[in-house]
């Protein structure tokens, strides 16, 4: 008996293993015959024009695109016969192990497992030396190349097009496969397109990045072991919590990168995925001898969780081992594809003004981007500050009590202190207003402070501002979730963060810059957002005419990494913020935002507070204002608040190099009211002690702004160091001297720390 | 307790990349020790590396000292070269080696270099153990080896980092691993003897080794760490001759001596009090590195930190002014920050691992900082008004000025400012009392003979009622006395409850004796008293007169309760469970109603100190200090008193049971610190498995 069952047992575990490896055997040929398949179709691609590559994918009146089975592709640009490729093809003494592979590779993957272990492999090693590379042509005349990474469970299908500009190259997102054959790896990053058009040792030119305004590495500069620059386009998903600071930077606001390489070189604009990408860069010398900028992609965002082993007190620096845990996003992006239009431009004397022009061309033809009313003016721009709930204790008994900080009646007197010192136009923000102040609720319905004048007291502020003409914003922060309220619940509308708690805000210590646990707030949730904003646009007949200004949609935007079904990546979230901007932009036609990103542009008309400079990081060599070579003339913005700044002088000359408006942040109460609370960085926002020097500055500046308001910037160059040169397409130049001696440049004349324009200068 | 211990306990979270954030840089720490924003002093203005000076890459260089205000001198040490820049950072000219007759000195071992106003170049080669002394065009003129003097045994190493020069031309020598302070030696090279020796911070750690090694034997005592004075980081002299040094960091950054202004004597003339050098500490995980110093020529004194790459500027009394720089790889911030020094409005400190020096520029606040603190402290206080009026309206964290404002304000009669900027300097409660003294005995002078007919009127009826009330109270008395009851002065029998309490107060004996006897215990009146005393306790934190407060935070009534009926409670509680162990006749409630009487004397002496307040300065009020000591004194004794009435006590047992009462009410305080230690274990073991599950079940 025992016999016939270990018999059983033996055949049934027999036929099990028969079966599994008939399978497997089974599968293995059908996918080989499936690659051969592919193999196949492809040999229908001509010959190219060059003899590194074996097929030409497809060509057009101004460039033709090639590749070969390595995954290499090349752009030859017909009319200047240079060709971008996407991998140096000579081989780089510097470039030794992971670096040889790297610089062979078309992108980057980098993946984590659960148990903390982050790693980044290359496609030359993983795909193409193992042969797990395949390709076939694609409907719209490119061509498609699968990245089969089999030893980490992923399959990274890119695609590559040409368009009438130059190359489209994309991720095929929808198509990633993740942990084939049960490996149990999620795919955090991918990295496009590494050296695509890099330039070697002997070229002169300079990368473009997008770090503020934007700015320039000088190809070649011998300062990469000061480290690459790396940089998230619209800044850090703010669904994610930091714990500690870096330090002061400027965010990437445009998502867009270049190339100079002499007279050849490319604008690259992200153009699908680009809330999710970094753009990196590194000059050469350390790692290899080419000099590359490229997109990276954030596919899924983790934090890393360390459990700490032991208890706290060894825990605190010295004993205590700890076990690194990820938390891993849950969500991923629903959108098609990461896609990296890249723009090739052969002239001479190609700079990047004409880049920035290259850019503003593209959003007038995708976006529609048209120049707005606002961009005829310049405004002095004025932040004013309502009211803010701050703690006090009556008797040892906590109470929220409101503030005013300027109500609606001394915002009257305030501007017209203003008007009286000279400044004749204003575009007026007003953050605060809404009932509960500056930390009010999601303001889905529109309440006025009873504190700050109420309803009646609103109406008054309105009258007043259309009799003198003052263009008035009352600004919704949709985004902080201080209470819950306005239909909006503190529990299940807040967004989350990787892990299932909700994504917290904090403050942050300005000695450790680390977070301040005392306080926090919440955001609310990205897929609630359109509703919010709906019901507020439906009682917008109280805001009786005035403008709308959404500051924190303007320059946030974030994920929710919650398992539920509102779970929403950052890169689908654009598609809801560019259709909350377009609804208010048809119903208020006027909005204005702060530090606008890229996706606002098409739909404000006023923007506050742009990046003027770049973060200075110490890899790049100059500053230059691309963001308002591209916006000048489209729509009207400002500098940051001249009555904060540490260097107003500077701001002010800034603001003629630029075309930038003068702006200030301001409030009736006195300074001293915001010392003990958390916008105690608001250290200087009492208007009395400004008017004058408001006035003063506006009546410098305004003279030159309203001659150039309405033109496009078309020309910008550092003369020497710290003197600039800008050109307006109305004929006007203005020629900026940051230094504290006089100086003569293209027969100019320019007094210390000043600024000199001429008209009718012709470029 | 161990084991849960040793389980998962502290979750910390860390973000895997790290985005770039904006972070404010500039900061200053407030009275309270926390840090705010401030508007910026200086600004980064410029990086200058080797390659952008075109003379090729500096290698690691070790120090910078700018002469005459105008020459940077940079020690590229690892070039084996000093590289001369004017002020406008152009190449002056490259010092290309040292040459001691036909031979390069090897000076990539230094650390230091200075120039003497004579223009003399002294190089402190620790490497090589020497001090060389070359003119401008790097032809040595003097090499100092280790000095020669009976103070120094073999085991002393002479590793000079670090060399300045007076006006009389004594030459200063830090060196490496000498706590004895600086090595001083004559223009010619003799040692004259050591110079500025810090001492030993006097810490309860360093005080109870102290204790110890009274009592244990030879052998032991060698065992025991010796404490002994840190050494100097670095020094700097100005142009008066002072010396300043800066030891590299203190575990007692407050009050302590990290940076120190020597005068020719090498005394420190910069005041210990209110003084923290550097950052707050945070622990083990945040400290600052004092690596270098620099003062520029109005006395301002410019720290450099390496841990965090920060500047911290003080004014020339040691007051910090302001705090700038960072670490990144950002214009303004530093991988290994090495050296400081300043030139003109510039500050330039030296990068040795970025191979770059970083220029920043004083802002137009920075101007009026320094501009305004400098004439405040010569003395022309009035003369600095303006100035700090211009620096508050930029920046209103800036508590140091409101301090300096109350005192000028203060000076020039003007009482009410004084008193307006003193309260927003959150410091000043002196200047405050001050103040408020000279604004009351305006108003007394002014309205002065209204106040006198006031107080006449007042003083009248007090007599008055005084009187009525002695006459009600002797008809009382003789009323007693007629209808042949047992009477005691004041007491009557048909006394109400509630004045009990009031009876006591005077004649405690009789009084808990007569409410034992007539079971007179009034709960309400008791709980009446102890509310007035929460009451007192709130209103003396947050609402008695600025200049007698000494709590300044924000008090929430739950902290009142603890520290007042809490308390209370729990003496009452351990006095009845120890009194009914010792047979005590006293039950809980009376217990609690005798307490709550005795302290009657307190609060009322507590109201009248909050009432004075308004009335009297602080320096006036010393005697209502001793008041309230008496009148606490004199509640502890009804305390007393009361609980023997009681419990039916000799004085024996009266002090033996209070003995065992405040016993009994430390254990219990023991175990609950210790419940609440446990229970906040517990409670974090259980959120780290709650959010360890929630990460392990995405």
């Amino acid at each position: 008996m025992k016999k016939i069952r270990m018999t059983l047992a033996c055949s049934v575990i027999c036929a099990l293993l028969l079966g599994t490896i008939c399978y497997s055997t089974v599968n293995a040929e059908g996918e080989e015959e499936q690659t051969q398949n592919e193999h196949v179709s492809s040999g229908n691609f001509a010959a190219p024009s060059n003899e590194h590559y074996t097929m030409k994918v497809a060509e057009n009146a101004g460039f033709e695109l090639m590749a070969n089975e390595d995954g290499n592709i090349a752009v030859l640009d017909k009319k200047s016969g240079h060709l971008y490729e996407s991998n140096p093809q000579e081989k780089d003494p510097k470039a030794i192990g992971i670096n040889m592979t790297n610089l062979k590779s078309q992108i980057y993957i980098t993946f984590a497992d659960m148990s903390g272990n982050v790693s980044t492999k290359n496609s030359q090693t993983e795909c193409v030396n193992k042969g797990w590379l395949t390709y076939s042509p694609t409907e719209n005349g490119g061509i498609r190349f699968l990245y089969d990474f089999q030893g980490s469970g992923f399959e990274i299908p890119v695609e590559y097009h040409l368009n009438e500009k130059g190359l489209v190259a994309s991720i095929v997102v929808s198509d990633i496969v993740e942990q084939k054959d049960g490996k149990e790896l999620y795919l955090t990053n991918v990295a496009l397109l590494p050296f695509f058009g890099a330039a070697g040792m002997e070229s002169e030119g300079y990368m473009l990045v997008p770090d503020g305004s934007g700015a320039l590495i000088y190809l070649n500069n011998d300062k990469a072991t000061y480290g690459a620059y790396s940089q998230a386009i619209y800044g850090r998903d703010t669904a994610l919590i930091t714990e500690k600071l870096s330090a002061e930077s400027e965010t990437a606001r445009i998502p867009v990168f270049g190339m100079k390489d002499g007279n050849d070189g490319f604008l690259a604009i992200v153009t699908e995925g680009d809330t999710s990408a970094t753009v990196n860069a590194l000059t050469s010398g350390t790692l290899n001898s080419y000099n590359n900028v490229y997109a990276s992609f954030c596919y899924r965002p983790f934090t890393r969780t360390t459990f700490l082993q032991g208890n706290t007190y060894a825990s605190n620096g010295m004993g205590g081992d700890t076990v690194i845990s990820l938390a891993i996003s849950p969500v991923v992006p629903k959108l098609d594809t990461y896609s990296i239009e890249y723009v090739l431009m052969s002239e001479e004397d190609l700079d990047y003004v004409d880049m920035a022009v290259v850019y503003r061309n593209y959003l007038k033809e995708t976006y529609g981007l048209s120049a707005k009313e606002s961009a005829k003016t310049s405004p002095f721009y004025v932040n004013l500050l309502g009211g803010l709930e701050v703690e006090k204790y009556i008797l040892g008994i906590k109470t929220n009590t409101l503030s005013p900080l300027t109500t609606f009646s001394q915002a009257q007197e305030l501007l017209c202190q203003l008007k009286e010192a000279g400044i004749d136009d204003f575009a007026v923000k007003y953050t605060g207003w809404q009932k509960g102040g500056l930390e009010s609720k999601i303001p889905a319905d529109i309440s006025f402070e009873r504190k700050l004048g109420g309803k009646s007291g609103y109406s008054e502020l309105i009258e007043f501002a259309e009799q003198n003409g003052i263009e008035l914003f009352m600004d919704f922060d949709f985004v902080n979730l201080y209470e819950g309220g306005n239909g909006i619940s503190l529990y299940s509308d807040a967004a989350q963060t990787v892990g299932s708690t909700p994504a917290y805000q904090y403050t942050y210590n300005y000695n450790l810059l680390t977070k301040n646990d005392k306080e926090r707030w919440e955001i609310l949730s990205p897929s609630k957002m359109a509703k919010a904003v709906n019901s507020m646009l439906e009682e917008k007949e109280k805001l009786k005419g005035a403008g709308l200004a959404l500051s924190t949609l303007g320059s946030n935007i974030y994920s929710d990494f919650t398992h539920k079904k509102e779970g929403i990546d950052r890169a689908d979230v654009r598609t809801i913020w560019e259709e909350i901007f377009a609804e208010c932009s048809n119903q208020f036609g006027q909005i204005m935002v702060d530090s606008g990103n890229a996706y606002t542009f098409p739909y404000v008309s006023h923007i506050y507070d742009v990046p003027l400079n770049s973060s200075g990081y110490d890899i790049e060599d100059e500053a230059i204002p691309f963001y308002q070579i591209v916006l000048h003339g489209m729509l009207s913005y400002s500098t940051e608040p001249v009555n904060l700044s540490a260097t107003p002088e500077n701001l002010m000359l800034k603001a003629a190099e630029t075309g930038s408006s003068l702006s200030a942040c301001l409030m009736y109460a006195g300074n001293e009211t915001l010392i003990d609370t958390k916008y105690n960085y608001i250290y200087s926002g009492n208007y009395e002690t400004w008017v004058t020097t408001l006035a003063s500055y506006y009546e410098k500046t305004n003279g030159f702004l309203k001659l150039v308001a309405g033109a496009e910037i078309t020309g910008h160059k550092k003369l020497q160091e710290d003197v600039y040169r800008t050109t307006f397409s109305n004929g006007v130049a203005v020629y900026v001297n940051y230094l504290d001696r006089e100086v003569t440049a293209d027969g100019i004349t320019v007094p210390a720390k000043d600024f000199v324009y001429k008209e009718g200068v012709a470029e | 307790m161990k084991r849960i211990s040793a389980l998962f306990l502290a979750v910390c979270l860390i973000i895997a990349m790290m985005p770039a954030v904006t972070a404010k840089a500039d900061y200053r720490y407030d009275e309270f020790d926390m840090s705010k924003s401030a508007q910026a002093a200086y600004v980064a203005e410029k990086n200058y590396n080797g390659r952008q000076l075109d003379i090729g890459d500096f290698k690691s260089p070790a120090d910078i000292y700018v002469y005459e205000d105008s020459y940077i001198f940079v020690l590229d040490n690892g070039n084996n070269r000093i590289v001369v820049l004017n002020d406008r950072f152009e190449v002056e000219k490259v010092i290309e080696s040292v040459m001691q007759g036909t031979e390069a000195l090897d000076i990539s071992g230094a650390k230091g270099i200075y120039v003497s106003p004579e223009g003399k170049i002294y190089i402190a080669d620790t490497k090589n153990s020497r001090v060389i002394i070359a003119d401008q065009n790097g032809t040595v003129l003097q090499v100092l080896g280790r000095p020669d003097s009976i103070l120094f045994t073999e085991s002393v190493t002479f590793l000079p980092k670090s060399v300045v020069t007076d006006t009389t031309g004594t030459i200063y020598i830090v060196s490496e691993n000498s706590t004895q302070g600086a090595y001083m030696l004559n223009p010619a090279g003799e040692f004259l003897g050591f110079y500025g020796r810090n001492e030993v911070d006097v810490t309860a750690d360093v005080l109870f080794q102290a204790m110890l090694r009274q009592f244990v034997s030879e052998e032991q005592r060698a065992k025991m760490s010796n404490f002994i004075p840190v050494e100097f980081a670095n020094f700097d002299v100005d142009r008066e001759g002072f010396i300043y040094t800066v030891t590299a960091f203190s575990s007692t950054p407050k009050s302590s001596s990290m940076i120190k202004k020597l005068n020719p004597l090498g005394k420190n003339i910069l005041s210990k009090e209110y003084r923290t050098w550097g950052d707050e500490p945070d622990g083990v995980n945040f400290r600052t590195n004092y690596v270098d110093i620099a003062a520029d020529d109005n006395g301002f004194i410019y720290a450099l930190d390496s841990y965090n790459g920060r500047i911290f500027m003080y004014d020339n009394t040691g007051f910090q002014v302001a705090i700038f720089g960072g670490t990144g790889t950002q214009l303004g911030t530093f991988n290994t920050a090495a050296a400081i020094d300043t030139i003109g409005n510039r500050v330039v400190v030296l990068d040795s691992k970025k191979n770059n020096l970083t220029v920043f520029h004083r802002t137009s606040f920075g101007q009026l900082l320094v501009d305004g603190l400098t004439l405040y402290n010569q003395g022309r206080m009035d003369e600095a008004l303006p100035y700090f009026e211009e620096l508050v309206k930029m920046d209103a964290n800036f508590f140091y000025a409101y301090y300096a404002m109350s005192e000028t304000y203060y000076d020039m009669e003007e009482y009410k400012l004084a008193e307006k900027y003193a309260l927003l300097s959150q410091q000043s409660q002196e200047v405050y009392s001050k103040a408020k003294k000279m604004l009351r005995n305006d108003l007394l002078r002014d309205n002065f003979t209204l106040v006198f007919v006031l107080v006449i009127f007042a003083a009248l009826g007090v007599m008055a009622v005084s009187k009525v009330v002695a006459a009600k109270r002797k008809e009382r008395y003789q009323t007693a006395i007629q209808n042949g009851k047992r009477v005691r002065d004041g007491f009557y029998a048909k006394m109400p409850k509630w004045k009990y309490p009031f009876y006591i107060l005077r004649h405690p004996v009789d009084g808990y004796h007569e409410m034992k006897n007539n079971k007179k215990y009034s709960m309400l009146t008791a709980n009446i008293i102890l509310g007035a005393w929460v009451l007192l306790s709130i209103l003396n934190w947050g609402y008695i007169d600025y200049d007698f407060r000494d709590k300044f935070q924000d008090v929430s009534l739950f902290q009142v309760l603890l520290t007042t009926v809490m308390i209370f409670a729990l003496v009452v509680v351990a006095n009845w469970c120890f009194c009914t162990l010792m047979e005590g006749k006293g039950r809980l409630p009376e217990i609690w109603v005798c307490a709550a009487y005795a302290l009657l004397p307190y609060i009322i002496c507590g109201y009248i100190r909050l009432v004075l307040s308004y009335v009297m300065v602080y320096d006036e009020a010393v005697f209502l200090s001793y008041l309230t000591m008496i009148a606490a004194l004199w509640s502890f004794l009804l305390f007393l008193l009361g609980l023997s009435v009681l419990h039916d006590y000799g004085l024996s047992k009266t002090i033996a049971s209070f003995m065992l009462t405040v016993f009994g009410v430390l254990i219990v305080v023991f175990f609950l610190i210790l419940i609440s230690g446990l229970i906040v274990q517990i409670y974090s073991f259980f959120m780290t498995i709650y959010s360890e599950i929630r990460y392990r079940m995405l």
